[in-house]
């Protein structure tokens, strides 16, 4: 993440707008470039060099904060390690400073001057460095090369191309900025059940509370935590900052507007508006979007012919209290209109099973995986009518006997 | 029927009348009270639609309680989840009679309250006394892991049963258990329902907007505060009467210095910079300066606008960077480091501590005279260890930047010396206050330098504006 100096932003009225970075820029891509360069050439330096280097591109930069903040993501991205001693390498430098640091105390610690009958640095120094079989100038490099500014560069960043460089920059910074925000409200245009599974998984991941509601054909989800209705709070903005990468991954239409709460001493009141149209990439790796072969099969079997029920992606059904259920199918009937869901159920137990089952509105019908089952014992004979076991692949025709069975 | 889990005394109560029951929940640093309409609640709950209940800041539970008491409304306390706490009868110690009174002050605010001591006058065996007479789990909030270390020794030596530590590494919760004020900003919603009983060390701290609103996440009715600096720059210290309660007790160090507190002196030293140093310090002042002169900036309370107006142009940045270097030239200059040599060489064989304002300086004093330097870096085991040592006189001299400035127990400390530091009254007397614990014919010295004809002089002006420097 960006620190709050490195935060580059506009701010218009009640409206804040990261300063994003334009990938087409050659003098951004100059700049990322030129830090990339920079990192190539101090492979094996530590830290503190890498950064008195970048010191000396940037200290009289106007544009510092860019210059800063893509330091800061390469930094951030590379690996730096602590030194060791060659022929001590399992010394640590704290037992290296412990043998320096006494001995220096029983000779009456060391001094510059010559006439105060105290030994010199030098002196104690050597002294060590000959039961080291080390030099003088490595025992005293390695005092404190424990410490971060003494790490050496052994791993570059990944993100190893200049526009790579600046899309991540743009990620990080509105992330960072999230981290300011006690609300987000996202609008998934058209989300499919699996994606929306996910999202309510990082949600509750994150042990944030929402509001959900469907608007046409858009899901609407309103995320804050437990402390947000009491007083204006950005605690949960880390949770918010790493919700952010999900949503470039979506492949339709997206929105993200968070409040936030800006300012060092007095705090006001922003927002802060993305879409799929900010142009933001996403690093992270989608996981748990694709489909399970039940649902491969069940589809194939279902489409032969026509059912007349129309088989769609589920939605959200919001049972209150937290809890949402995200059927994996809807089915609408051709000729009455009425509308049903069916849920998958892989791993269970029966206390669960039952709970889900019983908190559920009636037109939810169960495909409960024998196979996985966490309890052998049967049902209760009054979940029945909703309920279809199977084995491997979820019988069609039993479902369609569900179905009739619902009271719509 | 329903059983009530009773505040302070931990007894079972049994209530019953014809309103409908409450039952408190505690969920992040939040209290929810289901079954109560909202009218019958304190002011600060809200109705909270997503859960269909109403929600409230966790610190509020002891009114909740006696609301509910006073309503004779049957509860159910599914929130808060102590016990009494298992504390050895009595302390072999004899409090001193202002501690005493200190502790029996807090009890009968309601054990709510801040009290101000001088450093060295006993604070923690304060704290200890208020936690056996309390006999509830408590979480201590020190402000750095050095002082994290402190309490966990000393709590586990006075209660004998094992301490929990959270933060540095370290994450086991128990009855008593010591963190951190970053990791209570960060733990205390989740485990606010595990302490009856905050006592914040160094309570001056508390007042960042961030610690204040983590502590309204505890559910702990007792909170004491302890510290010998309660005023900040910012007067922020009166944001605490809400959430920690009001001064109950004070003392200051002219009034225990000598009976309770070691006798001590203070020198101001002046030193010279050298003539490359002064030109250099003259270039960047200059630049700085002349920057303000040409922009017409007001540098009183002006600080913020001169960083805005310098992050425009290069002049602005050559000006940000000509103060930076200014400063760090003033802080270690040369004459400053001889005169550190000299006053090893006077105080030889004395337990010493010298205070820098950067880390960077304290290393290089550390690397110059091969003395240990504790600095945020520094891992706690390798911190208790060089504290140790320090007390025991195998290593009699730490240079450290700020993190040694508070708390830390150093009884053996007779000098300080004061490099370099920030202006501010608070910082200095935390560091005098290092030197003072009391022994046998003990006379603490407190140096600090400072480079002549540089900002430092103005800077040592403000810091010293405090009684105990008259």
């Amino acid at each position: 993440m960006l620190t709050n100096d490195l935060l580059d932003v506009k701010i218009v009225g009640r409206v804040l707008e990261p300063k994003l970075l334009s990938l087409r820029s050659s003098l951004q891509l100059e700049r990322a470039e030129r830090l990339l360069i920079l990192l190539r050439a101090h492979k094996e330096k530590t830290l503190g060099e890498v950064n008195a280097s970048i010191q000396d591109i940037t200290a009289l930069e106007v544009k510092h904060k860019i210059w800063k903040g893509l330091a800061k993501i390469l930094i951030d991205d590379s690996t730096f390690e602590p030194p060791i001693l060659s022929n001590n390498p399992e010394l640590s430098p704290a037992e290296l400073r412990e043998q320096v640091f006494v001995l220096s105390a029983t000779r009456g610690l060391a001094t510059q001057r010559a006439d105060f009958g105290r030994q010199s640095k030098d002196m104690i120094l050597s002294t060590i460095a000959e039961s080291l079989n080390e030099t003088v100038d490595d025992i005293l490099s390695f005092l404190y090369a424990d410490h971060k500014d003494m790490h050496r560069l052994i791993q570059l960043p990944k993100v190893a191309t200049p526009v790579d460089v600046l899309y991540r920059y743009n990620l990080i910074l509105c992330q960072s900025l999230l981290l300011y925000a006690e609300s987000i409200h996202v609008v998934l245009h058209n989300p499919t059940a699996k994606w929306l599974e996910m999202l309510f998984r990082r949600i509750k991941f994150y042990r944030l509370l929402f509001r959900v509601w469907k608007r046409d054909d858009q899901v609407e989800i309103l995320i804050d935590g437990p402390q947000s209705l009491l007083s204006q709070s950005s605690r949960y903005g880390l949770q918010f900052a790493m919700f952010l990468p999900v949503l470039p991954l979506f492949e339709g239409k997206w929105s993200l507007e968070a409040k936030l709460l800006w300012g060092k001493r007095t705090k006001v009141k922003k927002s802060m508006r993305l879409s799929h149209g900010t142009g933001l990439k996403s690093h992270y790796k989608l996981k748990g979007l694709w489909k399970s072969n039940t649902e491969e099969w069940f589809e194939q079997r279902y489409f032969e012919k026509d059912r007349g029920w129309v088989l769609t992606d589920g939605e959200v059904l919001y049972l209150g209290e937290q809890q949402v259920l995200i059927p994996n199918y809807k089915l609408t009937s051709t000729s009455t209109q009425h509308v049903a869901y069916l849920n998958i159920v892989g791993f269970w137990r029966k206390k669960q099973v039952l709970s889900l089952i019983d908190s559920a509105p009636d037109n939810v019908i169960f495909a409960i995986s024998k196979r996985y089952a966490g309890a052998t014992e049967s049902l209760p004979e009054r979940v029945l009518d909703r309920v279809i076991l199977f084995a491997e692949v979820i019988p069609v025709k039993n479902v369609m006997e569900a179905l009739l069975k619902i009271k719509y | 029927m329903v059983v009530v889990w009773s505040l302070c005394y931990g007894m079972c109560n049994f209530r019953w009348d014809e309103c409908m029951a409450w039952t408190l929940h505690f969920q992040d640093g939040t209290l929810l009270v289901e079954g109560a309409a909202l009218a019958d609640l304190p002011s600060g709950f809200r109705w909270d639609e997503r859960m269909r209940m109403p929600r409230g800041p966790a610190y509020m539970y002891g009114d909740i309680i006696y609301k509910a008491l006073q309503l004779k409304i049957e509860y159910t306390d599914n929130a808060s989840t102590w016990l009494p706490l298992d504390t050895p009868q009595g302390t072999e110690r004899t409090p001193r009679q202002y501690q005493s009174e200190a502790v029996q002050a807090w009890i009968n605010n309601k054990r709510r309250g801040v009290i101000c001591l001088p450093t060295g006058s006993g604070k923690t065996f304060v704290a200890e006394m208020c936690i056996t007479r309390t006999k509830r789990p408590t979480l201590v909030v020190a402000p750095t892991l050095d002082l994290v270390g402190q309490w966990y020794d000393r709590l586990k030596m006075v209660f004998q049963q094992e301490v929990g530590i959270l933060g540095g590494g370290h994450h086991e919760i128990l009855p008593l258990t010591v963190t951190t004020y970053d990791s209570a900003h960060l733990y205390l919603a989740k485990y606010g329902a595990r302490f009856c009983c905050l006592i914040f060390d160094e309570v001056h701290h508390l007042p960042a907007p961030a610690y204040l609103e983590a502590t309204k996440g505890s559910l702990a009715p007792f909170r004491l505060g302890l510290t010998a600096t309660l005023e900040r720059e910012d007067g922020r210290e009166t944001l605490l009467e809400p959430l920690v309660g009001p001064v109950v007790y004070r003392k200051e160090i002219t009034e225990l210095s000598g009976n309770f507190l070691a006798d001590y002196e203070t020198e101001r030293v002046m030193v010279k910079l050298t003539e490359q140093e002064r030109c250099e310090y003259d270039a960047h002042r200059k630049a700085y300066t002349g920057f303000i002169e040409r922009k017409n900036i007001n540098m009183r309370g002006g600080w913020n606008q001169f960083i805005k107006v310098a992050a425009r142009s290069k002049e602005g940045r050559a000006a940000f960077l000509g103060h930076r270097q200014a400063k760090m030239i003033a802080q270690s200059a040369v004459g400053k480091v001889e005169m550190v040599d000299r006053l090893l060489q006077r105080h030889r064989g004395q337990r010493m501590i010298i205070f820098t304002n950067d880390n960077m300086t304290a290393y290089q004093i550390s690397s110059l005279f091969l003395i240990p330097c504790i600095t945020h870096q520094t891992k706690i085991k390798e911190r208790r260890q060089l504290i140790s040592k320090f007390t025991d006189g195998s290593l009699p001299v730490l240079v450290t930047s700020r993190v040694l400035n508070e708390g830390v127990d150093l009884p053996s400390a007779e000098v300080a010396i004061v490099m370099s530091g920030t202006g501010t009254v608070r910082e200095h007397v935390q560091r005098l206050g290092r030197i003072l614990r009391p022994s046998e014919g003990k006379h603490a010295v407190l140096y600090e330098l400072v480079a002549q004809d540089t900002a430092e002089e103005y800077t040592s002006r403000r810091r010293r504006r405090h009684d105990a420097y008259k």
